[in-house]
């Protein structure tokens, strides 16, 4: 089984929100995953991987309270830094889940090129492009130092997003769509016999 | 950012037509009156016949593997210029007592698929293992619709019956209801497994919103009549007859749809926007047509005589609706007396009219009217049907470095019809929009009778900014804070603010991507949305059964496949006249 990206958009949305966000930067999740599954990157799993680490921790407000040895939401971060909130250039601490990032800054390289290094792992992104080095546990790092540079050191290979067809969200992530799902389920009303009827509007007989 | 300028900037550049400035969002953008719209040549079903017309697409049934108790499978191909696309038709034996319009049925009469190209054996084989389950089953990136049907109890056994017996059916009996199965769900776009819009969105046939879809829904309708003439065949095989083709061109395709389609037009401000501005434009540029001769004018008064027809046709048992269709009845009276006051050289005619409609006629028939201006005016206005959809993604970044002097600004300018509600009486917040745990579907609560509120969707954004707009007061007049910090700023402490911040911004540029109305209120009507959704989709024949769901006919009157070529789908958009230009009683 395979999953449109519009799918898996809401279903991030949804995630993130059943998971505490306000809607707001709930949509900025859906926009992230989709941007990294679009490039066939494990957005899915990335955000999995955040939810389930923000709920076995005791942080209840967003963005993350980071204190000392805390770490900050890559979504709320990301939203900011695409907000333009910081410089161009920016040295982020303990950003957990730091591939979600990578989607935001995307949206500040249409004019330059932006490089993201983080723990082992180097992004680099460019209007159209994008170019990330190959190693598949680093890219899906669960904390890291991201340094965020206009520079141009050692880049991996860019490709241009318009020469990837549109990919299905993999049959690899059907664990990690489980549990999103769980936490999207935070988001629906359980059902009543009143909600049933009112709810919806119908009555008992409505064929014709 | 930079206000638009409400004109047709197209006509302004072209200097071919004087401009007539659009119908403002204050006045356009209002529930009551988006709730009275009415199917026009830019609705999409409408769009989309004059495409395959134009095209010269050629349809087939291609399988027929149906028993004699109607169950089995079918396939219909649309075969294009450049491709194929195939209708999947699974013909199910539905007991009566699980026929149910709900969205939370589980079994249907029909199921439905469109599939890209033509089908093979193999994927017949894999569809019909998931597309009876619906919502349980999945499709692939090879599949753009999924959708199903029931029999209507009031028409499919009748016909039946009549063709068994080697007669018609009555004409009479066919014009109310108008279809013989009604679909309760079309999904597309991504939606249960298949394919991404953005997969197929650059294909001709499908510019435009909701193409797939509509074809699937035209391809279906030849299914429902094959079907009742397969099965009174069946019954009686030496006396069954087919339907005549008048007969049966007045059997279109029913729906049933409730709330699960009224979040849409929220949710979707800049495709709102785009279809909106579509049709106020082709407003605009009719009203600013300096003249026209006895015969534009003499072809306007039959078009009221079939829209009289249309409206003395269209029946419903909802009290509200029965009122607005009276109003209706009434003010195409009025304005077929006032046609004949007007002599055929008056400058502006078709400005005259409308703005005569605007003071003379009820929301229903000045909405009707607008309809009926743009219907003999194809030339100049069809050209609009490809700017009727959005790039969604491109109004989703928020601008960051936005002053909030100058975002304070737009919000109290895109959002002053808020300043008479008063959000702080349990009257303007009465409702919740939520989803229900049972069938993901949205759903209308009480706030205050019901626990609904943690679950509530961001759909009252005229809550939403009044909030928001009191958080920049609070903001900007702290002694820390300058109304020259950003939007970026502001949000990074505010989070809770940013889905509406990202939605003003977004107003700002495409006014009429936001509903002027209290979509919480104790006193809004869900099935206004659900009008004005269908309406656009080519909808006639509105239907409330309560004021959160509603029956529709679509492709009433249509031509069927084998009648495009000799047919003009325009021409048969109002139900034909027995003599010209007189209304009938």
């Amino acid at each position: 089984m395979t999953w449109s990206l519009g799918e898996i958009s809401a279903l991030a949305t949804k995630a993130a929100r059943g998971s505490g966000m306000e809607w707001g930067l709930a949509e900025e999740a859906g926009y992230a995953v989709k941007w990294l599954q679009r490039r066939e990157l494990p957005g899915v799993a990335a955000l999995c991987r955040y939810l389930s680490w923000r709920e076995s921790g005791t942080l209840s407000a967003w963005p993350d309270k980071t204190g000392e040895r805390g770490h900050y939401c890559p979504i709320a971060i990301g939203a900011a830094y695409g907000d333009g909130a910081f410089g161009d250039e920016v040295q982020l601490q303990r950003i957990r889940l730091p591939l979600l990032l990578i989607p935001f800054v995307a949206l500040r390289a249409f004019d330059k090129s932006i490089t993201v290094s983080m723990g082992n792992a180097v992004f680099c992104l460019t209007r159209d492009g994008f170019g990330h080095s190959t190693n598949s546990t680093a890219i899906l790092v669960n904390s890291s130092v991201c340094n965020i540079t206009t520079k141009h050191e050692a880049l991996p290979l860019i490709t241009s997003i318009n020469d990837i067809r549109w990919p299905r969200v993999p049959e690899t992530t059907t664990d990690c769509i489980k549990v999103l799902n769980k936490f999207a389920k935070n988001t629906y009303a359980p059902a009543t016999e009143t909600s049933r009827l009112s709810g919806a509007g119908a009555g008992l007989n409505d064929g014709d | 950012m930079k206000k638009p300028d409400m004109t047709d900037t197209a006509a302004a550049h072209s200097g071919i037509i004087p401009i007539v400035p659009l119908r403002p969002a204050k006045q356009v953008m209002r529930l009551a009156r988006m709730g009275s719209f009415h199917q026009s040549r830019l609705s999409f079903m409408r769009v989309l016949l004059r495409r395959l017309k134009a095209e010269k697409w050629r349809f087939k049934r291609s399988r027929w593997d149906i028993d004699a108790d109607g169950v089995g499978v079918a396939t219909y191909e649309a075969i294009g210029p450049k491709r194929s696309y195939t209708l999947v038709a699974f013909a199910h034996d539905l007991p009566a007592e699980k026929r149910s319009d709900r969205v939370i049925a589980e079994a249907w009469d029909a199921t439905f698929t469109l599939h890209d190209g033509v089908i093979s054996n193999a994927n017949i084989e894999r569809l019909k293992r998931n597309v009876p389950l619906q919502e349980a089953g999945r499709i692939l990136d090879d599949e753009f619709v999924l959708s199903r049907a029931n029999r209507s109890i009031r028409l499919f056994d009748y016909v039946l019956n009549c063709l068994a017996a080697g007669t018609q059916p009555d004409l009479a009996k066919i014009e109310p209801v108008g279809y013989l199965m009604r679909t309760t769900a079309v999904y597309g776009s991504g939606k249960f497994g298949a394919a991404d819009r953005d997969t197929w969105a650059d294909r001709p046939e499908f510019s435009g919103s909701f193409q797939p879809e509509l074809l699937a829904v035209w391809l279906l309708r030849s299914f429902t009549i094959d079907l009742v003439e397969h099965m009174a065949a069946v019954n009686s095989p030496h006396n069954a007859v087919k339907l005549d083709s008048h007969i049966r061109r007045r059997i279109g395709v029913g729906n049933s749809t409730g709330l699960g389609m009224a979040p849409f037009l929220v949710n979707h401000p800049s495709l709102i926007h785009s279809w909106i501005n579509a049709r106020e434009t082709a407003l605009a540029r009719v009203r600013a047509l300096k003249k026209t001769d006895t015969t534009g004018l003499s072809r306007f008064v039959e078009l009221i005589a079939k829209a009289n027809k249309n409206a003395k046709k269209w029946t419903t048992d909802s009290l509200d609706q029965r009122a607005k269709i009276q109003k209706l009845r009434d003010d195409i009276v009025q304005l077929n007396a006032f046609l004949h006051t007007l002599n055929s050289d008056i400058v502006k005619p078709w400005d005259t009219i409308y703005r005569w409609g605007e003071t003379n006629l009820s929301l229903e028939g000045q909405e009707q009217l607008v309809s009926l201006l743009l219907e003999d005016h194809g030339p100049l206005i069809d050209n609009l049907a490809t700017t009727m959809k959005a790039d969604e993604e491109a109004h989703f970044r928020i601008d960051g470095s936005m002053h909030l002097f100058q975002l304070h600004k737009i919000m109290n300018n895109v959002y002053d019809w808020t300043h008479d509600i008063d959000y702080e009486k349990n009257d303007a917040q009465a409702r919740v929009w939520y989803v229900s745990e049972e069938k993901l579907e949205p759903r209308l609560g009480e706030r205050f009778e019901e626990p609904i509120e943690p679950y509530e969707q961001p759909l009252a954004p005229g809550r939403d900014a009044v909030l928001a707009i009191k958080a920049l007061d609070q903001w900007m007049n702290a002694k820390t804070n300058s109304e020259n910090d950003t939007v970026a700023m502001f949000l990074l402490g505010h989070p809770e603010h940013r889905h509406i911040v990202r939605r003003a911004q977004t107003v700002f540029v495409l006014p009429y991507a936001e509903i002027q109305d209290n979509t919480i209120s104790a006193t809004m009507q869900p099935i206004d949305l659900l009008r004005c959704k269908l309406s656009f989709f080519g909808a006639s024949k509105f239907d409330p059964r309560s004021d959160r769901w509603l029956r529709i006919t679509m492709y009433q009157g249509a031509p069927f496949p084998d009648e495009l070529t000799a047919m003009d789908p325009d021409a048969l958009a109002y139900p034909p006249l027995i003599s010209n230009g007189q209304l009938e009683h």
